[in-house]
């Protein structure tokens, strides 16, 4: 049980009537049989719930919407979670990772009362407890925040009634009580809706998915969701430049034996992975499973300039990345960036990215790179076969001339 | 015989790896050939030894992490875990369910590197309290007087949380593993 779920795991079924209008509850009120059931964490749930009102009503299609954890699916036929909460469903194919999109980004927000002081840390300090959404994306957001958050002053909750009464807390904007928003620094969430694998409502969910993605429900869910996530720093003009050659990579025995995607050269060039549109059949990266890495020689020499300096481009959702450097392929390696999330979209490539700068290692310039998996989730117990970060390209951002 | 100064070897059928103590020996005479003289560990112990059996892990949260405790700790049991591209051990939690605290680790140049992880549902410590890690370990091994291998003085790098304390990421997390 995580620690939100030991504080209170809340599973409300809200039943969105077809003809709630007026309508008499024992008749409005459809059979799980025949809805639409749409599974989604207490996060996106009430950006949910004015879309999928409008949907039922316009369509004639009853929905269900289940508050809780989208993995695992269960029996839904549509689920809607971040990135993180998504990664093993998409990726062992528990929902079609052809359907999915992104429906927008939800920033997280720390609320204080009207009137506390403007810079945050400052605003905490008169705080007897800050309240915390608790589950997956609660801990990646307070483990994001660490010595930020006050010392022995949290409390995770998954209870949205107790997140909006608290007087304190971090959480997504659609949790927020009456307190003021101030930004909290932390990734926004990203809103996936996908079509759960094998679902016996098939054409439902797409009429439901296609309507989330319409003009009309995106505007439904404008008032919670951003179609933009917070400016990336400035990246140098990407340069034409990847990793060439692999100098050393390590996968744990149990990841060759589980995973499917082992091969390290997978990483070399640019960027080219690929779903073949059926489970778990995918071209172009590596999987790291728990805890592997890749060493690479970019066959340059990247140096610390504008922006961002390497680029590491990552298939499906968001599994952290660790990068280290180095100015020879032996080493010694120095960490850049330690389990960063790895979910950048990149438009017009199925990878995701996510940027590393020298500047954050004390480094001036590097050409041999080690690319780690971060999310270091136990092997055992990993039900697919793209366990860990998968790793499709390594690119130079700025070259020595 | 530069193997036998950079790599542990296949000790039998007993499928863990080790660093005998006929090798130390050898690298010894034949200090040359590997470049230097017999590598020493921490406080002049000798490096390498066999990582199987029951241990326990000590792991202690970075000082910067708010509100941690000084440390929590777990049994575990290791086996050799495969030969290429490196040799590698795996590291699971003495029972109860084993792969609820799973060790991946890489075994070579007398060192232990590779990830500990926990799924969100984290795992029981000796204390009582939960545990939830996603790191990467690093540690000199040593050999104790039975030639079984030690970390006396290990780093851990990434997502660590006791019950109780705030989650943190750091670089400098430490733990120890300690044959029982």
């Amino acid at each position: 049980m995580s620690p939100g779920g030991r504080l209170c795991r809340v599973s409300v079924v809200l039943w969105v009537a077809l003809l709630s209008a007026g309508g008499d509850d024992s008749r409005a009120a459809p059979s799980a049989r025949e809805a639409v059931r749409v599974r989604a964490s207490e996060a996106f749930a009430p950006c949910l719930r004015p879309v999928l009102d409008a949907f039922s009503r316009e369509s004639g299609v009853p929905t269900v919407l289940d508050v809780r954890e989208p993995d695992p699916p269960g029996d839904a036929d549509v689920v809607v979670g971040d990135d993180v909460e998504l990664t093993r469903v998409l990726e062992g194919g528990g929902a079609d990772l052809g359907s999915s999109f992104d429906l927008g980004y939800l920033p997280w927000v720390f609320v204080v009362p009207k009137g506390a002081p403007v810079e945050v840390s400052a605003a905490l300090a008169d705080a007897g407890w800050l309240y915390v959404l608790g589950g997956r994306v609660g801990r990646e957001a307070r483990a994001a925040l660490g010595s930020r958050l006050p010392a022995g002053r949290v409390r995770v909750s998954r209870d949205p009634q107790e997140l909006r009464e608290a007087s304190y807390a971090l959480v997504p904007r659609s949790l927020a009580g009456s307190g003021e928003q101030r930004p909290a620094g932390v990734r926004p969430l990203v809103a996936v809706a996908a079509a759960v694998s094998g679902t016996p409502h098939a054409a439902e969910a797409a009429r439901l998915l296609a309507f989330l993605k319409s003009a009309r429900g995106l505007a439904l869910l404008a008032p919670f969701l951003s179609q933009t996530s917070a400016p990336e720093p400035q990246a140098a003009a990407a340069a034409d430049a990847y990793a060439v050659a692999v100098v050393d990579w390590w996968l744990p025995q149990c990841t060759l034996d589980h995973n499917g995607y082992n091969d390290p050269q997978q990483v070399v060039g640019p960027p080219d992975a690929l779903s073949l549109g059926i489970k778990d059949q995918y071209k172009g990266f590596m999987s790291l499973g728990q805890g592997g890495f890749v060493t690479v020689d970019l066959g340059l020499t990247v140096i610390d300039g504008p922006g961002a300096d390497v680029r590491v481009f990552q298939s499906v959702s968001s599994e952290p990345v660790t990068l280290y450097a180095a100015g020879k392929p032996a080493g010694p390696f120095v960490l850049v960036g330690l389990r960063t999330s790895c979910g950048v979209r990149s438009p017009g490539l199925f990878s995701n990215h996510c940027d590393f700068d020298l500047h954050d290692a004390a480094i001036a310039e590097a050409r041999y790179l080690k690319i780690e998996d971060g999310e270091i989730y136990p092997c055992l117990k990993g039900g697919t076969i793209t366990e860990g970060a998968d790793i499709d390209a390594v690119q130079i951002l700025n070259q020595k001339s | 015989m530069a193997s036998f100064c950079s790599q542990p070897v296949v000790h039998g059928h007993a499928r863990a790896w080790t660093v005998a103590p006929l090798v130390v020996a050898g690298a010894l005479v034949l200090g040359d050939g590997c470049g230097s003289s017999t590598p020493v560990g921490p406080g002049g112990a000798v490096p390498g030894g066999t990582i199987a059996g029951r241990y326990l892990l000590e792991i202690k949260p970075a000082a910067s992490c708010a509100a941690a405790p000084p440390a929590v700790s777990l049994p575990m049991l290791a086996s050799a875990a495969g030969v290429s591209p490196h040799p590698g051990v795996q590291i699971l939690l003495d029972g109860g369910d084993p792969a609820l605290l799973e060790l991946e680790l890489k075994y070579t140049d007398f060192v232990l590197e590779g990830g500990f992880g926990t799924t969100g549902d984290g795992v029981a410590s000796n204390q009582g309290t939960r545990v939830w890690v996603n790191a990467i370990g690093t540690g000199p091994v040593t050999q104790t007087s039975g030639g079984r291998g030690e970390v006396v003085s290990g780093s851990l790098r990434g997502y660590l949380e006791v019950e109780g304390m705030n989650a943190c990421t750091a670089a400098n997390h430490s733990f120890t593993l300690r044959p029982l």
